[in-house]
């Protein structure tokens, strides 16, 4: 058992755990699955420990087995992605293509830097992006937060570019009529 | 109908061209349109302004993750996992 001690085990939790859920939280958008993911991380480490190459680090080499954990994620959702495309939601446009009277954007009051720096907002912000199905915050992750290129979130979310435009779209829609809606009540 | 009266009042594909244009991935085309409805339209130009503020608040709450921790309860049943398992 020197592998064991050579990789530190007992010391995995405390150095690698809250690594792992930043890295896996925004990219799932749910804390439940985030905790999960790291959970299994470490049993399937302590799986392979023997196929373990100490040319890469410790870190890598989590960092890896999380990525695939995550893809599998990814997959195992595939199947109700049809239900998060928001086809059911209200449309924002006439069928002419001009904006509905009701959803007209209207400005935030907010347009200054400054405000971006506020609290509140930070909490509004976060209860709009709750509203929005889970995989549109998670395509939100990978754009803003991994700044990936177009394709490559496509492959990784396994959805069409066509539907992946048709996401952001509704998703920018929507949690900018629920900012203009939330904010304007204050 | 005129691809002018077209574009003039196509503010769903004006959205999304928006999207797109942010993304560096909008061919000429789609541009021109763009910027033809834009003209005439201040209600996507608002929108058009807005978005980037959205995406400026988007990045900083994501950001706001790597401050996550989990919590100690959690962490300790990992550590008692981990320490059957190398028993």
């Amino acid at each position: 058992m020197a592998l064991q001690e050579d990789l530190n085990v007992k010391e995995w939790v405390n150095d690698y755990a809250d690594y792992l859920y930043r890295y896996a939280l925004p990219r799932v958008g749910d804390e439940e699955t985030a905790r999960e993911l790291v959970q299994e991380t470490f049993l399937a480490a302590l799986e392979s420990l023997s196929a373990f190459e100490q040319k890469s680090s410790l870190k890598t080499w989590f960092t890896a087995i999380l990525r695939n954990k995550i893809a599998d994620e990814y997959r195992r959702q595939a199947s109700v992605k049809r239900l998060q495309m928001g086809h059911d939601r209200e449309d924002f446009f006439e069928e002419n293509g001009i904006w509905k009277e009701a959803h007209y954007p209207r400005p935030f009051g907010l347009e200054a830097d400054t405000a971006l720096h506020n609290k509140e907002l930070d909490s509004i912000l976060k209860k709009c992006l709750g509203k929005l199905p889970s995989l549109w915050n998670t395509v939100f992750a990978l754009k803003y937060l991994d700044e990936e290129k177009t394709g490559a979130i496509c492959s990784r979310l396994q959805i069409t570019a066509s539907n992946y435009w048709v996401i952001i779209h509704r998703a920018k829609l929507n949690l900018r009529e629920c900012l203009q809606k939330n904010w304007f009540k204050q | 109908m005129s691809w002018y009266t077209r574009t003039k009042y196509d503010c769903r594909s004006t959205t999304m061209r928006i999207e797109k244009q942010q993304s560096g991935s909008i061919n000429i085309r789609d541009m021109i349109s763009m910027y033809t409805h834009l003209f005439t339209c201040p209600f996507c130009r608002l929108y058009k302004k807005q978005t980037g503020i959205l995406r400026r608040l988007l990045k900083k709450a994501l950001d706001a993750y790597k401050l996550a921790t989990l919590d100690a309860a959690y962490k300790a049943h990992l550590q008692r996992m981990i320490e059957d398992r190398i028993r």
